[in-house]
């Protein structure tokens, strides 16, 4: 197999980090396809049940070198890709793709010890391109901690498999019921776990927490914060911000 | 140690309907239902402390004392029964009940006592006996006792039964084992780990059954890796590896276009299959007729096989998840399921094998085709013994299926 430039090159400060955001989207597709141009890399793709989606975007100005000659699809299975990054540790990352043999190569390097390890993977066959996303508009937002998020929707799972998530100007409602148990977190606006509660009227949904609890497992290291965007009845945005980027999650609600 | 047990498998105890849920206290001589096979050929056979016969092969390593574990095989001590065919739970679901009963007591097993990494000082006992395993013919063997026969039957959660045991002095193989060359090439490589194997032989064709006695003896994986596994364990880590195989295939192929129903009923147990235009999700409804005041057990996965264990199904979960994914991968075909098990008061217990078994014939009967998910359950609402509201209850995928929104049709 000849060696040749790679299209596609990027490097990270930080290995883990990058590691971190894979894991995030693995909770929604098993095989993806990164897109890059001379502006971005990005990923966007729904799970089989076309029931969740990720769309994760990453701009060139927050990589230490970006180098794209002409925009390229490169397919990968995530979980192959995240087994790697899982070995990052406090190191930087190198991406560099090469289109004519259809491998990925991943770069971690420790400069001050002088370590460096390559780890090369085949690529997939690319698809039939990026999924395009909903255009959805949003009756209320809000941004709330994202430990105490996690742990509302983690709680809701001993009670049942969904739960309702409710958007109040004064607060948010996280609650589940089954038969015999029910649970109830309360976020209040005023308080230091909710940063944002931006809605005139009260908003709510359901979530199978099958999605709602893999996506905010595989995500709550991302960031502190979690921007929460809802419509009664419609699907839920979850967002994390990320530097010099974003990952977003929309997932469809379930009508009770 | 975590208990491996799930909810329902406790109920695989205590269900003679003969000595009335106990089941330990009972011996061959004296049981109804076995009495006769022991008066006809055993009391005679086991005068000396010699003994031979032929073995399925037969090897069994139990959990009690872990790591410290009783191991042995079996010889077949009466004399018109074909020892293959007991160890060849493919083929069980032509008999009753009590056949089924009749010939597997008919297996004497012979125990010995062995660490599971090391093989201690008996170590020529232990080759014999892993070698035996291996085996894709009977054997014969002549063994050597080292103590009265127990005329104890052995019942247990997921392995079939067994009648008389004893524990062994000596065994000696009688002829030769039958051993393929590509299992053979596997058994002396120490460098290829055992889900690969597994995976490479249930290709070329052999069956879980008799994986599941190469894995347990001991005889797969790295050299690191290899060491006696207890039957019960084996059973639901061959059916977990397989069936994530075969998942790998199935997640790669189309969606089937409607719900298709199929149902089996055998040996006291009945199985219900729904087929969902769905890409793979599966639960397992389990209902014990005998305990119609306890509500069904269930579990369930959706989209990936499930990382926790099944704890409410057990070894049923995986063993009816293989054949489905074993169904839809000969079929190229893709879909979720659900299936709805119900256990009928005559059942006693014959192992986890039936789970498998039935359903895979349930998937080779006549299907139902249906448009929506309510006409698939109206359809099998009158087959059901316990009632189908009670069976929603305890489900998580048919609410799932009813409620759940796509994000294509905002």
């Amino acid at each position: 197999m000849s060696e040749s430039q790679p299209t596609f090159k990027l490097t990270l400060p930080s290995a883990d980090y990058f590691a971190s955001i894979v894991k995030a989207i693995s909770a929604v597709v098993d095989e993806g396809s990164f897109t890059a141009d001379s502006e971005s890399l990005k990923l966007t793709g729904m799970d089989p049940a076309h029931v969740s989606l990720v769309n994760f975007v990453f701009n060139r100005e927050a990589a230490e070198e970006y180098v794209c000659e002409k925009p390229v699809e490169i397919k990968v299975n995530i979980s192959s890709l995240y087994k790697f990054l899982k070995r990052a540790g406090n190191e930087s990352l190198t991406i560099e793709y090469d289109e004519v043999n259809k491998r990925l190569t991943l770069v971690f390097a420790n400069t001050a010890a002088r370590k460096e390890r390559r780890f090369v993977m085949s690529t997939l066959e690319p698809g039939a391109g990026p999924t395009p996303v909903p255009k959805l508009t949003f009756e209320a937002r809000c941004r709330v901690d994202t430990a105490a998020f996690y742990e509302a929707v983690d709680d809701a799972t001993i009670v049942s498999d969904y739960a309702r998530i409710i958007i109040r100007p004064n607060e948010l409602v996280i609650s589940s019921k089954s038969d015999v148990q029910t649970h109830v977190t309360r976020l209040e606006k005023d308080g230091s776990l909710v940063h944002e509660i931006s809605t005139d009227k009260e908003v709510s949904a359901s979530f199978s927490l099958a999605y709602l609890e893999k996506i905010m497992s595989a995500s709550k290291t991302l960031s502190d914060e979690t921007g929460i965007e809802l419509s009664t009845n419609k699907p839920i945005k979850l967002s994390f911000p990320l530097t010099g980027g974003k990952i977003e999650f929309l997932i469809a609600p379930r009508l009770e | 140690m975590k208990n491996l047990y799930a909810f329902s498998e406790t109920n695989e105890e205590n269900v003679c309907i003969v000595c009335h849920g106990i089941a330990r206290l009972c011996k061959l001589g004296t049981c109804p239902l076995y009495r006769d096979l022991f008066r006809e050929t055993l009391a005679e056979k086991l005068s000396g402390r010699q003994l031979s016969g032929p073995s399925p092969p037969t090897f069994l390593v139990g959990e009690k004392g872990y790591p410290r574990v009783a191991l042995g095989s079996a010889l077949v001590y009466a004399d018109d029964i074909n020892p293959a065919l007991l160890e060849s739970p493919n083929k069980w679901l032509d008999f009753s009940v009590n056949e089924l009963l009749r010939l597997r007591l008919s297996l004497l097993l012979g125990l010995t006592t062995t660490h599971v990494k090391t093989p201690i000082n008996r170590r020529d006992l232990l080759t014999t006996l892993q070698e035996s395993a291996a085996s894709v013919k009977p054997v014969d063997f002549e063994i050597t006792t080292a103590g009265s026969v127990k005329t104890l039957p052995g019942f247990s959660i997921r392995t079939a039964p067994y009648g008389p045991s004893a524990r062994v002095e000596k065994v000696k193989l009688m002829g030769n084992v039958s051993i393929p060359r590509k299992v053979d090439s596997y058994l002396n490589d120490p460098y290829v780990k055992a889900e690969e194997t597994l995976t490479s032989l249930y290709k070329a064709g052999h069956d879980e059954y008799y994986l599941t006695r190469l894995f347990s003896a001991g005889l797969l994986g790295t050299a690191r890796q290899r060491k006696l596994v207890p039957t019960e364990w084996s059973i639901t880590a061959v059916d977990d590896i397989l069936s994530k195989q075969l998942y790998k295939q199935v997640r790669q192929y189309s969606i089937i276009n409607e719900y298709r129903v199929t149902s089996y009923s055998a040996v006291e147990n009945a199985a219900t299959v729904v087929l969902t235009p769905t890409p793979w999700m599966y639960e397992l409804l389990e209902g014990w007729l005998r305990y119609m005041d306890k509500p069904p057990y269930s579990d369930h996965e959706i989209l990936r096989p499930r990382k926790t264990y099944a704890e409410n199904t057990g070894g049923a979960y995986y063993a009816v998840r293989f054949s489905l994914l074993k169904h839809l991968a000969e079929r190229r075909e893709q879909s979720g399921a659900i299936v709805f098990f119900e256990i009928k008061p005559g059942w006693v217990p014959l192992g986890v094998w039936r789970f498998r078994e039935i359903v895979k014939k349930a998937l080779e009967q006549r299907t139902e085709r249906f448009q929506s998910l309510d006409e698939a359950l109206a359809h099998i609402e009158p087959h059901l013994s316990i009632p189908l509201h009670v069976y929603l209850k305890q489900s998580s995928l048919i609410p799932l299926l009813r409620k759940q929104q796509k994000l294509d049709i905002q």
